[in-house]
């Protein structure tokens, strides 16, 4: 990957990538939060349009930096995400998801309403770019992607991880054993958010415009689709299908534009009917399988029986 | 002045009342929202249009085929999907969202290619007097529709076989089960009957107002708000908390802060309204008191 500029200097190849980036931003965020706690969050796009529309204003009417102003929109997003997250304490599966669901739409609406400060459907533009080159750009947003995915990672292997993992499983036993789960979801619907917050920032200073596109249902689609094509609770896993199926998105707008979000509904579809777990994650257990009866056959005394 | 306005809203109410009734039917039998219901309204009202305008059919005879489409595509994806993913309601949420999208699809790009950039269903535009108000026949016929569907669908729920079993379904699906009922039949009936509600808002609402492509969403949200707000299985409640809403939205549309016009807020009080009863009584303000196995804790 970071090879990529030295090889090509092709510029639609980097900004390809340079999105991707920023979808494996995305998708790892998701994942912390939906895939470990269980939350699905179907107001994900909420999220990140609120911290790219946050940094969008402030850099274009206060001319802060877009260093600075990424952070702040992580921040805003962070903040705003308590409106998910005090829900999620008294509601629960498809009942949070459809309170999340609605998030987008009162955004979508309100930019509307308030069109000499939002700009409704034509979106804010005007935004700085990252920075001048294209290199430096996708440089730093492969930094952005490897620094958020190591940290997720680092989180999700911790004492938190488990307890994240925990709430999905069991929320009450959870709190039976003397776990404040309050505060857990409080802190996975804050990671998550402030990725989400930051990553759409990016995003934004990426294209020079923020706009509705943000919280469209076919931004969602493509996310739920890397998503459990990436393997839920993998973190790796959508990470890497971040970059395949941006690819995959980016080629089918150019051949047929209007049937792109068709397709991919259809896909997300099939893999919910054949593979709601996610493709890596079968992957990942039958290659774990393998290896494991690779060594019972060799060595056998060691090895514990599948239960 | 006041008059109109009641009788206005009484219409919209109508129109928000079939489309929730179908809604709580699949809703009720299958425990989660099917949230591809708003794509089957849309899909009414295009199939119709597309009928008539590239075939140049009768319109009653549209109507008829676009709802029997309807409820066939409604059918085929509960066969197809919804039926095995049931047990997870998070699975169900996001593909029927994605079924509706799929739909979307097709039909944005109809619209783009047929280059009707407002499209209309027929309507009567003729007025009649009513205590010396002019309503058009489109309202009354909405009205009737409603009035002749609610009373049609308290029967079907009260003396037949099918409305019981639906109804045994909806309340305990294990012992529904036990007692011979067979729960995936009474699930595609449900999805048919639901998709056929919708179907009939979409051919009334069609003449009303310029179909878009995305005009589902918010006839989707609009109904989950009364389903949420009237109780669940309860028809008089959906009914009041239709009128409810619909005269909410008409009252907000006509205020005024100073010079600014709320009128644009008029749609987001469902939104809003939809957020406030999940987090508060998610059991539905007007419904009967709920069992404890639906209280989403």
């Amino acid at each position: 990957m970071p090879l990529v500029p030295a090889i090509s200097e092709n510029p639609s190849y980097l900004i390809l990538l340079t999105v991707a980036n920023i979808y494996a931003v995305f998708t790892v965020s998701f994942d912390i939060l939906s895939g470990y706690t269980g939350y699905v969050n179907m107001g994900y796009t909420f999220l990140i349009a609120v911290g790219g529309y946050s940094a969008a204003l402030l850099n274009i009417h206060c001319h802060v930096s877009p260093f600075l102003d990424i952070i702040v929109g992580g921040i805003v997003s962070a903040v705003t995400s308590m409106l998910l997250a005090l829900p999620s304490l008294r509601l629960k599966g498809p009942y949070f998801a459809i309170l999340s669901f609605i998030y987008p739409l009162i955004f979508e609406k309100i930019t509307k309403i308030f069109y000499p400060i939002f700009r409704g459907e034509d979106g804010l533009a005007g935004i700085t770019s990252l920075t001048e080159s294209l290199v430096t750009n996708y440089y730093l947003t492969l930094f952005f992607a490897v620094t958020s995915t190591f940290l997720i990672t680092m989180c999700s292997n911790s004492y938190i991880g488990t307890i994240f993992k925990a709430i999905r499983e069991d929320e009450t036993a959870c709190e039976a054993s003397g776990v404040n789960i309050t505060l857990y979801k409080f802190t996975a619907f804050t990671i998550s958010a402030f990725f989400a917050g930051a990553a759409g920032a990016t995003y934004g200073h990426i294209f020079t415009l923020v706009s509705l596109d943000l919280v469209s249902l076919s931004l969602l689609v493509t996310l739920l689709t890397t998503w459990i094509v990436g393997g839920i609770g993998t973190l790796i896993g959508p990470a890497a299908a971040a970059y395949v199926m941006y690819m995959l998105d980016e080629q089918l707008r150019r051949i047929m534009p209007e049937m792109r979000t068709s397709i991919f509904c259809l896909v997300l579809i099939f893999l919910i009917l054949l593979e709601p777990q996610g493709v890596f994650n079968r992957i990942f257990s039958d290659f774990k399988k393998y290896l494991r009866q690779g060594i019972n056959k060799e060595g056998g005394h060691f090895g514990r029986k599948d239960t | 002045m006041i008059l109109e306005l009641l009788i206005y809203g009484f219409t919209m109410g109508s129109v928000y009342a079939i489309s929730a009734l179908g809604l709580s039917l699949i809703y009720g039998v299958a425990r989660v929202p099917n949230m591809a219901y708003g794509a089957f309204y849309t899909l009414s009202a295009y199939i119709a249009f597309i009928l008539l305008n590239e075939f140049s059919l009768d319109f009653s005879l549209c109507i008829l085929l676009s709802l029997f489409v309807t409820v066939a595509i409604a059918i085929a994806s509960e066969k197809l999907l919804i039926k095995h993913i049931l047990a997870n309601p998070n699975s169900v949420i996001i593909a029927t969202i994605s079924l509706a999208l799929f739909f979307e699809g097709f039909i944005q790009k109809y619209q783009k290619d047929s280059g009707y950039s407002y499209a209309y269903l027929p309507s009567i535009t003729e007025s009649v007097d009513i205590l010396g108000i002019y309503i058009s026949i489109q309202r009354v016929l909405i009205i009737v529709v409603f009035l002749v569907l609610a009373v049609g669908l308290h029967f079907l729920m009260a003396k037949t076989k099918v409305g019981m079993a639906i109804r045994a379904v909806a309340q305990n699906p294990e012992e529904a089960v036990a007692v011979g009922i067979s729960k995936e039949k009474i699930l595609t009936i449900a999805m048919g009957l639901s998709a056929a509600m919708a179907g009939i808002t979409g051919i009334l609402f069609g003449g009303m107002q310029a179909m878009s492509p995305y005009m589902g969403w918010p006839l989707l949200i609009k109904s989950l708000t009364i389903v949420t707000l009237g109780g669940l299985g309860s028809i008089s409640g959906t009914i009041m908390a239709s009128l409810i809403l619909a005269y909410t939205e008409q009252v907000v549309a006509s205020l005024s802060i100073g010079l600014i016009s709320l009128s644009q807020f008029s749609e987001l009080v469902s939104l809003i309204l939809l957020i406030v009863i999940l987090l508060f009584k998610p059991t539905g303000l007007l419904g009967k008191t709920a069992k404890e196995e639906e209280i989403p804790h």
